[in-house]
Formats: structure tokens, sequence, C-alpha cells
């Protein structure tokens, strides 16, 4: 009897052990068969997708400049990127439409009328993105607009994925200024909603010599490989929408002490 | 027979739903549900590994291991069986088709030492199911790790936003919103779905 069991399991581990060595050798047989591919071939078939970070691994982010050519992996700031909100409206310098006295976020608020402001497309301010943001680089000035702080944004786009009008944007470090405007409608409503708003008037295009442009009422810069100092179109900007990247938390203050001494 | 399946579905899927009422594959369930845009490869690949796994395991059991009365190595034969698969499906996703590769590659070695499938195909051999039972039953399993993985990454997508005890974020509040959707799970009730269709 007992014999009988010590036998049954030594059969058992040696079928298990030949049915083992057949998986390998069929593993192994595959392996050859399969992996004929040139590699040339695979990277062209690789493709991008929208996603900034939509990788699957760290390996494939890895391989990716291998690839392409690409600049993922590059230490140095010349292709870094990070969020800006494309608005200066938020908080007490653009026009209420209705006052609306439910939960604070801009999720709930976007579907009750697109928000309570007059301006529809603009930043509705009550700081989803600023709850989502992992690096705390979203923050509110004293007269509670919200503002990204480019030395500590890692350029992650949570908040551009979270934002329901859109209005944040991923913008290179070194493109120098960007819009802070998103209005697209004609001079008269922009005046009508907002102090801060892109009126489109064009005196932008005129003395940057095509770096900026105005298409749909709105002034839009083209980053491009060659980039040209905007310092002095941006002085020139009549509704002071066009702002620096790197110093916006200075170029803000001054702004402020300007406001103040108009008034 | 027609109804027996249904049943046979209806409870893989709900009652005895692999993730929330014999917590089977709890790993890769709050591993891979932090974005709604994964969810879906590594909800299909569950499911693929599942069917595939139990189709292949069914006459490896019924016409080896019984006659041999071997059945007392049945979970080794399933391990190897399960790990077989999950790398020839890795090798023709990395040669033939890179691209869908790119997208669920990263989760085929999540699947290779996954509990639910293993527990999946065990159930399989154990509770004398025929073969369209067992296939039915490992392809409805994977539906409804499935749906509570996307209805888990649709949940800790909200919570990202949410204000949550500083104390409670990430981890333990995902842990807290499985365990109310467990007790939620466990208000379907199997006599009630006989009754109702046999």
């Amino acid at each position: 009897m007992v014999l009988n069991m010590i036998l049954k399991s030594f059969v058992g581990i040696l079928l298990f052990t030949v049915f083992g060595f057949l998986c390998a050798l069929l593993l192994a047989f595959l392996a050859r068969l399969l992996s004929a591919a040139p590699d040339e071939k695979i990277g062209g078939m690789m493709k991008p997708d929208g996603e900034e970070y939509g990788y699957p691994g760290c390996s494939e982010y890895a391989y990716k400049p291998v690839r392409e050519d690409s600049d993922t992996c590059l230490p140095h700031d010349t292709f870094r990127k990070v969020a800006k909100i494309a608005c200066l409206a938020a908080g007490t310098s653009s026009e209420i439409e209705y006052i609306f006295d439910g939960a604070d976020d801009c999720y709930t608020l976007f579907h009750h009328f697109s928000g309570d402001k007059k301006c529809k497309v603009g930043c509705i301010g009550y700081g989803d993105c600023k709850k989502i943001c992992p690096m705390n680089a979203i923050k509110t000035d004293s007269q509670g607009r919200l503002w990204i702080d480019s030395g500590i944004c890692s350029g992650c786009g949570k908040c551009v994925s979270v934002c329901p009008t859109k209005v944040i944007k991923l913008v290179p470090l070194n493109g120098g200024y960007f819009v802070a405007c998103s209005n697209y409608e004609e001079e008269r409503f922009v005046r009508e909603e907002c102090k801060w708003g892109c009126t489109g008037c064009g005196i932008c295009e005129h003395f940057s010599t095509g770096a900026v442009t105005i298409k749909d009422n709105l002034a839009v810069i083209s980053y491009g490989e060659n980039s040209v100092d905007l310092q002095s179109t941006a002085s020139k900007c009549p509704a002071k929408v066009i702002i620096p990247i790197k110093e916006q938390k200075a170029y803000l203050f001054s702004l402020k002490e300007n406001t103040a001494m108009q008034k | 027979m027609s109804g027996n399946l249904f049943i046979t579905a209806i409870a893989s899927i709900f009652i005895n739903n692999v993730v929330l009422t014999q917590f089977m594959g709890v790993s890769p369930f709050f591993g891979a549900s932090k974005k709604m845009s994964q969810v879906k490869n590594m909800g299909i690949i569950v499911i693929l590994v599942m069917t595939l796994a139990s189709i292949i395991a069914y006459p490896v059991n019924y016409y080896f291991l019984v006659p041999m009365d071997l059945k007392f190595l049945c979970i080794l034969f399933f391990l190897i069986i399960i790990t077989v698969i999950v790398q020839v499906i890795e090798l023709l996703l990395k040669n033939k088709m890179p691209l869908l590769y790119q997208s669920v590659g990263i989760y085929l070695p999540y699947i290779a030492a996954n509990c639910a499938v293993l527990g999946i195909v065990l159930q399989n051999s154990e509770s004398n199911y025929s073969f369209i039972e067992a296939v039915v039953h490992a392809f409805f399993s994977g539906l409804g790790f499935f749906l509570v993985l996307f209805i888990m990454a649709a949940i800790r997508e909200k919570l990202d936003m949410a204000e949550v005890p500083k104390a409670f974020k990430g981890i333990p509040i995902a842990f807290i919103s499985a365990g109310l959707m467990a007790m939620a799970f466990l208000a379907v009730d199997k006599s009630i779905l006989i009754k109702l269709f046999s």
C-alpha cells in the first residue's frame, strides 16, 4: 500500500517533469520562430500616442528616443513643458453672471450654464486643478486668480485633463511668453465680460514679425525652433495678456501695482 | 441547459465575483485601476487569458490527470499551462503586433502570477463543470473582473479630486471604497436567480 503510493507520486513527478520540459521546448521553439522581425521595422511602426506621458512602462518611454531620435529623456530644460492657465480672469477681476451657492468645484459649476462668470470659455476659478496637482504648483494670488509656478510644475498634465473648460495648456518652458486669454469672441463681447480679455486688436501681430498671429479674435504664439524675443511685443499689448512663462509671479505683482497706480 | 448556462454567467459576474466576493486577483485590482484609459487593456487581457487557460486546462484535467489519478498535482500543471499561455501571447504580441504590445504588454506579467486565473481554472476542475460551462464560467468571471476594475477606476479618478483626509489619501481610501463595493455586491442573491430562471 505504502509502496504503491510512493510509486504513484514518483510517476506523477516524472510526468510533471516531462510536461514542463515539453512546454519549455515549445516556448523556445516559438521564440526562435517569431523573433525574426528586424528591429528597424518595429521602430518604424511605433507611433507616440496623443498623451504626453502615455507609455505603458519605463522601458517604452526609454526606447522612444532611440527609435525616433526624439528628446523625451534629455535632462536639460530645452524641451520641458509646463502647464499654464490661459486665463487671468478668475476671482474678483471677472464679471459675475449669477451667484452659485453649491459645491465648491469647477466640474459642478461647469454643468450649470458653463460656470457663473459671464465669460464661458475662461477659468472658472474653484481650483479643481489645485486639488489634483501632485506638486502643489498651482497657487492663488491676493485677488483670487489662479496661476501656475513654472519652477515647480513638472508638466505631468493632470490639471489639463481635469479642467472642464480646457483652459489649461502645456507650453514649452523656454518658449518665452504665453497668451493668458482663451476668449475667441468679438471685441465688444470681450470688453463686456472681462477686464483682462484679448480683444484681437492685432497690435501684437503687427509688432512681432510673425511669431504672434490673430486667430479667431485671439492672439496665438507659435513656439517654433527659432524663437523670437517677445518682450517689446508683450509691453505693447493693451490688455496685458501676453505674459512671461518663467517669471509669472513677478509679472503678476507688477501688474497689480500698475492697476493700483491707475486707480 | 441554456438557462443553466445563463445562471452560471450571471452568477460568475455578480454573485461569485472574482475580486469582491472571492478576493482573488486583488493586486492587479489595485495596481491597474488608477486610470480609466488603462482599464480596458487590462480587462481584455484578463478575459483572454482566463478563457484560453480554461479551454486548455479542461482536456488536460479530464483526459490526463483524472484517469492517471494525479489530481493532487493539478495546481502545478495548471500553473505551467497559464504561464505558457501568457508567454506565448507575449511573444506573439511583441513580434507581430508591436502597437498592441505597447498598450497591453505591461499587464502580461501581472497575469502570469495572478491567482484569479488559477483560481477560476481550479474551480472549473473541482465543480464538475462540462466543457461549455467551464468556458462560460471563465469568460464571465473575466468580465466580472473587468466590470469591477472599471467601477474602481472611475471611483478613484473622482477620489483624486475629492477632499480626502490626509491620512486616507491614495491606497487607504481605495481600500475603503472597495469594501463598500463588496458590501453592495453581497446584495445579489443566487437563490432568487435560480427561482427566476429555472
